[in-house]
């Protein structure tokens, strides 16, 4: 019996090749189904995100059939296999489980350490086991894989901090309001940027939303798009004591809240914490606001250190993260060699029977 | 026996320090439990403690320096015990665990400070007094606590550093509202003690000792009207609770020893 993996990933593809194979979820059960029945008697479970195209096998059948079948599968999908031989990889027995338990941990992400992925292989798995190509063998390994990156989450800072810059917003709003349904946030600059944070925001159920532009029709559709309210550029300093965070991204060349506008305003708040996201450059609040009580003010240079100091740390934690799904590996190892062992010579000896008896019955 | 008592619950105290400071040093801490237990344990052999001596000495355990300082120390793990699970705040544990045991080793090793005497036959008014004077000024350190807490996570956010030491600790605007409640609730008792003090029928009055309670009466009052009417910020305030709750500290041992009533008999 062996274990097989061949895929393509961000890491060995472009974007232009991963697009060329990816397997939506329309035409996904179609594909395992017919790398299933190509290959009797193997077990298949297919990964398909936009990072990454998967095909694990547990099978008796040799690597160049399976190579071949997974190729003939996706050009009968209309996917372009046109030189899919020099970036694609293939690991094997072993190495195809220490590669999933990575996957699974998020070892292999784009971004290290990200928890999507571990939903990503669990909702492919589960796909996979109720259109009954999984078996004794990748049902072992892929429950294996999951509880090893379940462990690697809760006893490494693999997953710790925030490593964009708008997420780093929403954990620090988390860190000075904590519960973030009651805080009201103002978005000044109705810009790319200012939308992605909103929108970060808005994801965590933020009581509610005021968006100002210079360009009132840019703040309504903005606005709409949060079920928030549009305010008038003139009218917005006059929202200063209602906003618990601000985002501010507009294109000004001089600062659009200074110390002077701000201070006014922090008894009318009971000197509340205030957040304050200039994402601006040249930036668009006063530095020296930061002075004030209660005011908390970041901009995109602070946001991008938190972001990559966050990065660095995951990285240093991917030795313990390793080690730590060594562990399960070995368990599974273990397991591997007794159980793949004896499949293998079960098959052997099948097979053995059966080419005996046809002997048998050509001699008769 | 109580002694040997107040001895072993400095071991659980001496746990729960320890992990205050791993907590502080480690890079990264899995949530634990450890603490609380450890404050809980130390707690109940510390409350053993004071109801036998108490037993012994037919009051309550506030007859000389020794007991004060150990029933203070109790007071304030009896208010972390209490008010930190309504506030949701139990770190403040990391806080209270090495003061209460700084308090206790104060009180265990230094010497002729445990000289037993009977208070003076005013019955319960004078416990009352005692006892809710020091259960208001532990109730008032632990504000001081919420403050610190509320000062460092305060800084971290300011100076835009140390953002997995931020992971540790409760939401800012959380602390500062933490800090006005328990300041507040012992401004209550520090108010109930004082009233229970003036009921009390003596032959002079202890100006000294009358100005400085009354001195913090009125500071803790304006702090918290001050802030409630939002005067000033809260960094202000937290600022404010931590050098007057020091300063109270620091100059308790004097005041008293300065006025006959209050002195401790050594």
């Amino acid at each position: 019996m062996n274990l097989f993996c061949f895929g393509v990933s961000h890491q060995t593809a472009t974007v232009e090749q991963r697009e060329q194979l990816a397997l939506g979820d329309t035409i996904w059960p179609s594909a395992l189904a017919a790398v299933k029945s190509g290959l009797v008697g193997s077990e298949v479970v297919l990964i398909s995100t936009c990072n990454r195209i998967e095909f694990y096998l547990a099978t008796s059948i040799s690597e160049s059939v399976c190579r071949n079948q997974i190729e003939e599968v996706l050009q009968s999908l209309q996917r372009s296999v046109a030189g899919w031989q020099s970036y694609h990889y293939l690991h094997q027995d072993l190495a195809c489980a220490h590669h999933l338990f990575e996957v699974a941990a998020g070892l292999q992400s784009m971004v290290i350490g990200e928890t999507e992925i571990l939903g990503q292989v669990k909702t492919s798995y589960e796909k996979a086991k109720s259109l009954g190509a999984t078996g004794k063998f990748l049902n072992r390994l892929f429950q294996n894989s999951f509880s090893a990156a379940k462990e690697a989450r809760t006893h490494t800072a693999i997953t710790r901090g925030s490593v964009s810059v708008g997420s780093v917003a929403v954990e620090l709003a988390e860190r000075i309001f904590g519960d973030l349904s009651e805080t009201r946030v103002m978005v000044l600059g109705a810009g790319e940027t200012s939308e992605r944070v909103a929108r970060t925001l808005a994801a965590k159920g933020v009581k509610s939303m005021i968006v100002s532009n210079r360009s009132h029709d840019r703040a309504r559709l903005l606005a709409e798009q949060f079920s928030g309210i549009a305010l008038h550029w003139e009218d917005w300093a006059g929202a200063l004591c209602d906003t618990d965070i601000i985002i501010s991204s507009t294109s000004a060349p001089h600062f659009v809240l200074e110390r002077c506008d701000l201070e006014p305003a922090l008894p009318c708040r009971g000197y509340k914490p205030l957040f304050l996201i200039d994402l601006a450059v040249p930036r668009d609040i006063e530095p020296s606001v930061s002075l004030l009580d209660s005011v908390y003010l970041y901009d995109i240079d602070d946001l991008q250190t938190i972001a990559q100091a966050n990065l660095k740390e995951r990285e240093l934690e991917m030795n313990k993260c390793r080690a730590l799904l060594h562990r399960h590996e070995a368990r599974f190892e273990e397991w591997w060699r007794r159980e793949g062992t004896a499949a293998g010579s079960t098959e052997k000896a099948a097979q053995a029977k059966s080419e005996e008896a046809s002997k048998q019955e050509r001699c008769a | 026996m109580d002694r040997l008592l107040l001895a072993l619950a400095c071991l659980p105290y001496l746990v729960a320090s320890g992990y205050a400071c791993y907590f502080w040093g480690a890079r990264h801490v899995a949530p634990s439990r450890l603490s609380l237990y450890a404050i809980l344990g130390g707690f109940a052999l510390q409350s053993w403690g004071l109801y036998l001596r108490g037993e012994q000495i037919g009051h309550c355990p506030v007859t000389n320096l020794y007991e004060t300082l150990t029933f203070f120390s109790w007071a304030l793990v009896l208010n972390y015990v209490v008010l930190g699970p309504i506030f949701r705040v139990s770190l403040l544990g990391i806080f209270t665990a090495p003061m209460v045991l700084l308090i206790n080793l104060i009180a265990l090793l230094t010497p002729g400070i445990d000289v037993m005497r009977k208070l003076p036959p005013y019955g319960a008014y004078l416990e009352m007094h005692i006892s809710l004077s020091l259960l208001a000024y532990g109730t008032l350190g632990l504000s001081a606590m919420a403050g610190v807490l509320y000062l460092i996570t305060n800084h971290l956010l300011k100076s835009r550093t140390g953002p997995n030491l931020l992971d540790r600790l409760p939401p800012i605007g959380q602390m500062e509202q933490v800090s006005w409640r328990v300041a507040f609730f012992g401004w209550l008792l520090l108010t109930l003690g004082l009233f229970f003090g003036f009921g009390l029928p003596t032959e002079k009055l202890d100006i000294v000792k009358i100005s400085w309670s009354l001195f913090f009466w009125g500071f803790y009052l304006v702090l918290i009207v001050g802030r409630k009417m939002a005067k000033f910020g809260p960094a202000r305030f937290c600022w404010c609770c931590v050098i007057g709750f020091s300063v109270l500290l620091l100059s308790f041992w004097g005041i008293n020893a300065l006025t006959e009533s209050h002195r401790f008999h050594l």
